[in-house]
């Protein structure tokens, strides 16, 4: 008796431990996250029931004890075994032949994930050569201008092929996406990704390689857009906003932008999408006065002309792109009676920028527009306080404190500028705090009118983010709309004998009066 | 008289034996000619190099963009103080004689320490602003360095030109992919 159980120990051993080593264990698959339902842990190999494939679209035909597996393109073949009582195949063996990484990560979840073998960037196209599929998704990004294209699910191989032109740059951005960012001012649009799905053991992911260089291979061609139908839809108004909701018939390829070629019309890029609005398309609105879908770009142009300048916040939205416009709270349509600040920028020992040749300061050349556009205002019946009316010096953060103290309705800091190289760069900015909607109404006005009369190139109206993260003291630190106004470069010869001329601080004065007017509603741009 | 003659047999003796050493000493020559070493260049073991991120300020339709040039840092010099300077010196943003007299750890917020000559420098908000972003670059690339403080003549400042403050310290900017 005793000789039978010391025969069956060891067996019994066994048994518990092979026991112990099959458990249920999850998997997270590239970008379409986990599974629903779990598989078998067996040691390092995780076992998944064959049903399981259907999730990802993955086909499979039994012939005896293997499974030959179709994904897109690609066939393998695996051995089937009974775990559980259930017919699994190796899911490890059957992922790395198809070319992705895998790894176990805690608490027993099998992530796995595509690979990224080959990245060309050339004429602002890209071409993604990977192994499973990825989720793509283009977006834009501002100051500099750059194109992003995340990879999600997706890791970089090692020894991936880069193919790029030197403004573009490839890393693994977080655990599980792949960034490729490309600097340029170009719209993302649909026809400049192409994603291509290739198995480990294709010969053909290098490109030839010539003497000049890895060959330029020009994407595969993809099907036009389709024109769908988008739906505009008024949400809600009130007399001060209004929320417009477009569906779109697909959800934009990137994040949409804005501009506004006129104070009172909106036109609002939505890249990677054409559409159309409905024949009998009618919007019942107060502010909205026509909207129209023009083709721009491969994508769709959104052009909204409005019975008066309004602020804008446009969004993506899960299905499609969400408007709120929003009408300045000091808009009154009346200039006469408001407060307004006028900050004339350094003073004193703080010269400001200086001209290369030393014959003009920041310092002066502001106060003089400043004084100017003091007298402006108060010829049209506004209260005007200025943070100095001569050559002294007041601290940063009391400019911004005069406004707030004095309830302001409006706050202005007249600037000059200049940049590192002399000469390089000429013109007017009107800066406007991070994306405030208001701000950036009131400077897209002013910038308008100032276009008119300057002589100089209008660079735009700029977040101030754009230049700086935290972006001006004078504007973040005030509370009610305003902008800075960077009046021409000193360090620019061009700008320099323009902004002496005994004209221009009058010229300037006139033009941000009348942008304000715009602005308040009760002028036409 | 014996011990005299005896004496006397010793001191020749011993001179005898000063004069031979001496001699066999001056005339010994080599038993073998020396040999000529191989003609081998002398080796030396360079100093490690230090290599540090230089941010030079250049100009782009409008845009200020940082070329990010790899420098080495002279032995002995701190990197720090280098990639500081150096971007100074590469970007001509700071009146001449500007000089950064140390930087001072406290904790994780480097402390600029400039001479009283940045007082005098002259910015507009383009040039303003890429000078803070390029002490920010500057330290970002320093895994110990989170903020930055900058002092002139060990002072705390309300804004350099007149556009930002730089009273509190000033995150570091690091480099993303």
């Amino acid at each position: 008796m005793k000789r039978f159980w010391q025969c069956l120990l060891p067996w019994m051993v066994l048994a518990a431990v092979g026991s112990a080593q099959t458990r249920l264990a999850g998997v997270h698959f590239t970008h379409q996250g986990p599974l629903p339902e779990k598989g078998y842990r067996v040691g390092e190999e995780l076992y998944l029931p064959l049903h399981l494939m259907e999730h990802w679209g993955w086909s499979y035909r039994l012939e005896g004890d293997r499974a030959r597996i179709k994904v897109g393109e690609e066939e393998v073949e695996a051995l089937v075994r009974s775990v559980s009582g259930r017919q699994t195949i190796p899911l490890r063996i059957v992922t790395e032949k198809l070319g992705a990484i895998t790894e176990w990560t805690a608490p027993d979840t099998l992530r796995v994930w595509a690979t990224i073998r080959a990245v060309h960037v050339h004429d602002d196209k890209f071409l993604i050569e990977s192994t499973l599929e990825p989720s793509a998704q283009m977006s834009v990004l501002r100051c500099p201008g750059r194109i992003v294209v995340d990879l999600s699910g997706a890791k970089l191989h090692p020894t991936a092929l880069l193919d790029l032109v030197p403004q573009a740059r490839v890393a693994q951005w977080k655990e599980d996406i792949v960034r490729v960012v490309l600097e340029t001012d170009e719209l993302p649009r649909d026809e400049m990704l192409s994603v291509i799905v290739r198995g480990k053991n294709e010969k053909d992911v290098p490109p030839p390689v010539n003497a000049g260089g890895p060959e330029k291979r020009p994407p595969p061609v993809l099907p036009l857009p389709s024109v769908g139908v988008g739906q505009l839809a008024l949400e809600r108004e009130t007399d001060t906003q209004a929320h417009l909701a477009l569906r779109l018939p697909k959800n934009p390829s990137a994040a949409p932008t804005f501009r506004r070629p006129l104070p009172d019309m909106l036109e609002i890029l939505i890249p990677g999408d054409r559409f159309e609005l409905p024949a009998d398309f009618k919007l019942n609105s107060k502010h909205v006065l026509q909207a129209q879908a023009i083709p721009y770009n491969g994508g769709t142009m959104l052009q909204l002309q409005l019975a008066r300048p309004m602020g804008a916040e446009v969004a993506a939205s899960g299905t499609g792109v969400t408007i709120q416009l929003l009408r300045p709270s000091v808009g009154d349509g009346r200039l006469a009676g408001k407060i307004v600040v006028v900050d004339a920028g350094h003073g004193g020992h703080d010269s400001g920028a200086r001209s290369p040749k030393k014959d003009a300061d920041e310092k002066t050349v502001v106060l003089r527009i400043a004084l100017a556009l003091s007298r402006k205002l108060a010829a049209e019946g506004a209260t005007v306080i200025m943070t100095r009316k001569d050559d002294t010096f007041v601290e940063l953060s009391e400019r911004a404190k005069i406004a707030n103290r004095n309830n302001a309705h409006l706050f202005l800091s007249i600037h000059v500028n200049s940049n590192t190289k002399p000469n390089s760069t000429s013109g007017t900015i009107i800066f406007y705090h991070k994306q405030d909607a208001i701000k950036q109404l009131l400077a897209d006005c002013i910038d308008k009118e100032i276009a008119k009369v300057s002589g100089l190139k209008s660079m735009g109206a700029w977040s101030d983010q754009r230049i700086y993260n935290s972006g001006f003291s004078v504007l973040r630190n005030t509370t009610m709309p305003g902008v800075l106004l960077e009046l021409g470069f000193i360090n620019h010869d061009k700008d320099r004998k323009r902004m002496l001329e005994k004209s221009y601080p009058d010229d300037m004065a006139e033009a941000i009066v009348k942008g304000i007017k715009v602005f308040l509603g009760n002028g036409k741009g | 008289m014996g011990i005299v003659v005896l004496l006397l047999i010793g001191l020749v003796g011993v001179g005898w034996l000063a004069l031979y050493v001496r001699s066999n000493g001056q005339h010994e020559k080599p038993l073998l000619p020396p040999r000529e070493r191989p003609s081998q260049p002398p080796v030396e073991i360079p100093p490690p190099t230090r290599e540090t991120h230089v941010y030079v300020p250049q100009v782009e339709d409008g845009d200020v963009r940082f070329q990010d040039v790899l420098r080495t840092v002279p032995e002995g010099e701190d990197p720090k103080i280098f990639a500081v300077t150096q971007f100074l010196d590469e970007s001509n943003l700071a009146p001449g004689g500007t000089k950064l007299l140390s930087v001072k750890m406290k904790g994780h917020t480097a402390e600029l320490n400039f001479n009283d000559t940045l007082r005098q420098g002259a910015w507009g908000s383009m040039a303003g602003s890429t000078l803070l972003k390029g002490f920010q670059m500057s330290l970002g690339q320093f895994d110990d360095v989170n903020e930055l403080q900058i002092l002139i003549e060990g002072q705390r400042v309300e804004t350099l030109d007149g556009h930002f403050e730089t009273y509190d310290p000033l995150p570091v900017i690091r480099k993303t992919p």
